[in-house]
């Protein structure tokens, strides 16, 4: 039981730490969708198009990271194998 | 006998000028079927920064390109044209708890009159009062705005469809939600109390 929490506190560290730099590693909290910025070519105003698109933010990553930690602690309880 | 003619006279003239002043004066609509005309909001709370944008805009502005200081209009947002990058986000803006856009379907900015007007290549700046009105609330307000004139500009918008003007109006102004009953204090942390909104919106007066 001790390498198995040990192995999933790991991917779940890894795996978390993966997904949040492959949506673009985004310091803030959690977006459904993304903001495209554009510009009028007649007027020059600037105005923003949204592309409906999950971005992992820092809340999700702080959850999978205390996740982990837990898996990790847990893995404690349980002796090595004689 | 010559007096009352001479003031005959005079009024006609001012009759006279105040009509081809009138004649001068254009109605730019400010429902943009391109969607560009926006209204991006920006909260920055100390844990949270908040930003958005709104599309709903609508509204009539009178211009005359010869007598700038005379511009008077009001300025629609849908509130429930507000958008959010956070869908929960989204919703708990709109709710009851905040800006209760169900009973509060509009946000508002009527002129009363300009003044600091000063004229610039394209346009002009001044800083225009009004009243503002958000969550039922109406507050008199004084704001920057930069106006661009651009005639005979609404062809080139509209790929031909119309001819006419466009009229662009700029402006960058704080707000307090405190003043306008949006849960007073509270949340500090992760709603900001000041509220920057910056308006970029261009409205059309066509066969002008």
């Amino acid at each position: 039981m001790r390498p198995i929490l040990r192995i999933l506190a790991v991917l779940i560290f890894l795996g978390s730490t993966a997904f949040w730099v492959s949506t673009g590693g985004h310091t803030g909290f959690s977006k459904n969708r993304v903001e495209i910025p554009q510009i009028d070519p007649i007027t020059q105003i600037e105005y923003i198009e949204y592309e409906e698109r999950f971005v992992m933010g820092v809340e999700y990553l702080a959850l999978a990271y205390g996740a982990a930690t837990i898996c990790f602690g847990l893995s404690f309880a349980f002796g090595r194998r004689r | 006998m010559q007096t009352t003619k001479c003031l005959l006279l005079a009024s006609a003239s001012l009759l006279a000028g105040a009509f081809s002043l009138q004649a001068a004066a254009k109605d730019f609509d400010f429902k943009d079927p391109k969607g560009v005309n926006n209204v991006s909001f920006l909260l920055d709370a100390p844990l949270e920064s908040i930003s958005g944008n709104a599309k709903g805009v609508r509204g009539v502005v009178t211009f005359d390109p010869e007598n700038p200081s005379t511009v008077s209009g009001t300025i629609v947002i849908e509130t429930g044209s507000l958008t959010a990058t956070n869908n929960q986000l989204q919703e708990h803006m709109l709710g009851d708890g905040w800006l209760d856009a169900a009973n509060h379907p509009e946000i508002t900015f009527a002129t009363k009159s300009l003044s600091k007007v000063e004229t610039t290549p394209d346009g002009f700046t001044a800083h225009v009062t009004g009243d503002f009105s958000l969550k039922g609330v109406t507050k008199e307000l004084t704001v920057p705005v930069t106006f661009t004139y651009l005639p005979d500009m609404l062809g080139a918008r509209s790929n031909g469809a119309m001819e006419g003007d466009l009229l662009v109006m700029r402006s960058t102004f704080t707000i307090n939600r405190s003043e306008f009953g949006i849960k007073s204090g509270q949340n500090t942390d992760k709603v900001a109390e000041e509220i920057e909104l910056r308006l970029a919106i261009a409205g059309a007066a066509p066969g002008a």
